[in-house]
């Protein structure tokens, strides 16, 4: 009896592997949090702060492994350990072009760029006051009077090549809440993305101060934050 | 005693590799529909119609939307044509903003007539190494009026992806639904949320009826 489970032991430990990877969740992200209309004329004085991850670079990372569909057929862990190398290299080489690009679209220049077209938006209608704010506390914030806070982040900004070319193109994920600062609860919440029209090679991207770069996320920010911002302005 | 244990192994591993080899048919129940705000509500009501869309995607089969992991799950099919989803889903955001959506014999007592063509709606696996899979959308709108000389005439796209966490996880039918609605929205949101779009909708409102 002890023999027989120890031979089905190594092969259940890797069925154990290969089902667990095959099972891992998809992990859809969380609904939207709409705001009603009701709840928009309760808050009078809201500040905004954006926050930025740096701009990343998935060149080298793009490339297609033929070792993923071997390890499917035949087996996981000898070929991860393999892919686990290949992954760490390209990621060096990545970083390193990441690295030119963000000397000029720094986070700063990112969160200015969000943060400034969504406050335009707001103030073409002027649902409520809004004001910028750099991660004060909750409690300062309700001293100054404010009743709500939004927070914008840019969650993921990358340039990802195309499959089977040299191009990338501009990849954009932002996400908002509004926190009401009286309860501490989350009354709107957003996730936009986008995808540029246009592809470039890292080169031009890269090339003369990133301006080509800049011209592509200067529309990109401003479509997602008149999105965002016409989500709360034409709440129902 | 190990030909048998061998034997096991392989018949599971093929049946979990080959699992996803069927088409996977999406079954569109529901029509995705956008939820919060959007400009086009703040417009007074319009009469609207809206013509059947032309599939420019070059595809054989009108109900495709999809390809998954390397041959696995490859035909993706939608339970109606493609052109049919996307003018539905266009359908259901004008009404849900209060407008009127009439059967195209009605065209005279229509304030817009849109006319559209789908360039592009796919949902797919588009990196193996990283497990993305994405859906996109690109249609071509066209919007005239009785009421107004010039028309309009717009290429709009939404896209929408997903890093799916593991490196082996076959694409299911859930997902894919899901980004394909995802990537119908967005393209929705970005039509009706245009500014020129939107001025042409204020123009017609402001002129007198043609009758």
């Amino acid at each position: 009896m002890k023999n027989h489970i120890s031979s089905f032991r190594c092969p259940m430990f890797i069925l154990f592997i290969f089902l667990s990877l095959s099972c891992s969740s998809y992990g859809p992200p969380p609904p939207n949090i709409h705001i009603a209309k009701s709840q928009l004329s309760n808050h009078k004085k809201v500040a905004l702060t954006v926050t930025s991850s740096e701009l990343d670079v998935k060149y080298s990372r793009a490339d297609f492994s033929l070792l993923s569909p071997l390890a499917a057929m035949f087996g996981v862990l000898p070929f991860l350990a393999v892919l686990g190398i290949e992954e760490a290299s390209d990621s060096k080489k990545d970083h390193s072009r990441a690295i030119i690009i963000q000397e000029s679209t720094t986070k700063q220049y990112l969160e200015k760029l969000l943060g400034d077209n969504f406050i335009e938006r707001i103030r073409t209608t002027n649902p409520f006051y809004i004001g910028s704010r750099h991660h004060d506390r909750p409690q300062t914030l309700i001293t100054e009077g404010f009743d709500a806070l939004i927070e914008l982040r840019v969650e993921d900004l990358c340039l990802k090549r195309k499959s089977y070319s040299e191009v990338l193109e501009v990849y954009l994920l932002v996400t908002g809440k509004m926190i009401s600062l009286h309860d501490n609860k989350i009354i709107w919440s957003q996730r936009e993305e986008d995808l540029s029209d246009e592809v470039h090679t890292y080169d031009a991207y890269k090339d003369d101060n990133a301006s080509i770069l800049k011209g592509i996320l200067e529309k990109m920010f401003h479509k997602i934050a008149v999105r965002m911002a016409n989500d709360i302005i034409f709440s129902k | 005693m190990r030909h048998q244990t061998a034997l096991f192994v392989m018949i599971v591993f093929t049946s979990c590799t080959f699992s996803g080899c069927a088409p996977a048919v999406i079954m569109i129940n529901k029509i995705p529909e956008l939820k919060g705000g959007s400009p086009l509500g703040d417009i007074s009501p319009l009469n609207f119609v809206i013509h059947d869309f032309v599939d420019a995607r070059m595809i054989e089969n009108p109900h495709k939307v999809g390809y998954g992991i390397l041959g696995f799950n490859h035909n993706v099919l939608a339970d109606r044509e493609a052109k049919d989803l996307v003018r539905q889903t266009i359908v259901l955001e004008l009404k849900r903003n209060g407008h009127q959506v009439l059967e195209p014999q009605e065209k005279d007592k229509a304030d817009v007539i849109i006319d559209g063509s789908v360039q592009e709606l796919w949902v797919g696996a588009t990196g193996l190494y990283s497990g993305e899979i994405r859906a996109s959308t690109k249609i071509k709108i066209t919007a005239n009026s009785l009421k107004l000389e010039k028309s309009l005439s717009k290429i709009y796209q939404g896209i929408a992806s997903q890093n799916v966490t593991a490196l082996f996880k076959f694409v299911n039918k859930e997902g894919f639904e899901r980004l394909l609605n995802d990537a119908l929205l967005s393209m929705v949101k970005e039509f009706t949320m245009d500014p020129d779009f939107l001025e042409v909708l204020q123009k017609v409102k402001k002129q007198p009826s043609a009758s």
